[in-house]
């Protein structure tokens, strides 16, 4: 069991450099899962489906686009 | 690519009395570490970012005396449960079982010019597809 620590550029570079370290790289796609927090979410966003719940990029994206915060028309999406 | 992405959207706004007014705003999405691809809709990485693993936690040296009151305590942290289920990865069982995907947790702060920021705060194991209980053991993690 291990739990991790968000780190910096800097970070990034000197542990990626390192064959023995120990991280994980952060990399996003469309259907990549994020798990958005309600518990730092604004209360006019509240009632998002996607809250607390592994949703893929794409759909979080369109959640926020519907709430009126992201407008997301200009991407074609494939 | 772009480091940020701006899209122009009309917002109805009412005032008292009136009947509505269209103005135009612009809305700028930006997720962490990453930049958005307007010809294609694709997300691809502009800077680094890892999450650094902390050691695990090494053993007690001491094993506490068995009390009403620490078994209580014991049973709040042993194992998984379904509220910290993905807190804490196995790395060598999650890369070995079909039925854990990552995911990253993260918040939506906002930023000083009114856009949004989707921050990743850390790797968390999620579970893929249905999981069929035979028992009221699971043992995943």
């Amino acid at each position: 069991m291990t739990t991790f620590q968000p780190g910096s550029t800097e970070d990034a570079r000197e542990v990626a450099s390192d064959a023995e370290a120990r991280f994980f790289p952060f990399r996003l796609s469309l259907e990549s899962l994020l798990v958005l927090e309600k518990r730092t979410i604004p209360e006019h966003l509240s009632t998002m489906d996607c809250l607390d719940t592994p949703t893929a990029v794409e759909t979080v994206l369109r959640e926020l686009e519907d709430m009126g915060e992201v407008a997301w028309v200009s991407f074609t999406l494939k | 690519m772009v480091n940020d992405f701006f899209i122009s959207v009309y917002q109805q706004s009412w005032g008292n009395g009136s009947t509505g007014q269209l103005s135009l705003h612009q809305v700028k999405l930006k997720i962490s570490h990453h930049t958005l691809k307007t010809s294609d809709g694709s997300i691809a990485p502009s800077k680094d970012l890892i999450f650094v693993m902390d050691d695990p936690p090494e053993e007690p040296t001491k094993k506490k005396a068995k009390t009403k009151k620490n078994s209580k305590d014991d049973a709040s942290t042993a194992g998984v449960t379904t509220k910290n289920f993905g807190s804490n990865l196995s790395i060598p069982k999650f890369k070995h079982s079909s039925l854990l995907k990552t995911a990253w947790r993260c918040r939506l702060d906002s930023q000083q010019d009114g856009s949004k920021l989707v921050m990743p705060v850390r790797p968390i194991a999620v579970l893929a597809g249905m999981l069929e209980v035979e028992s009221q053991n699971i043992n995943l993690m």
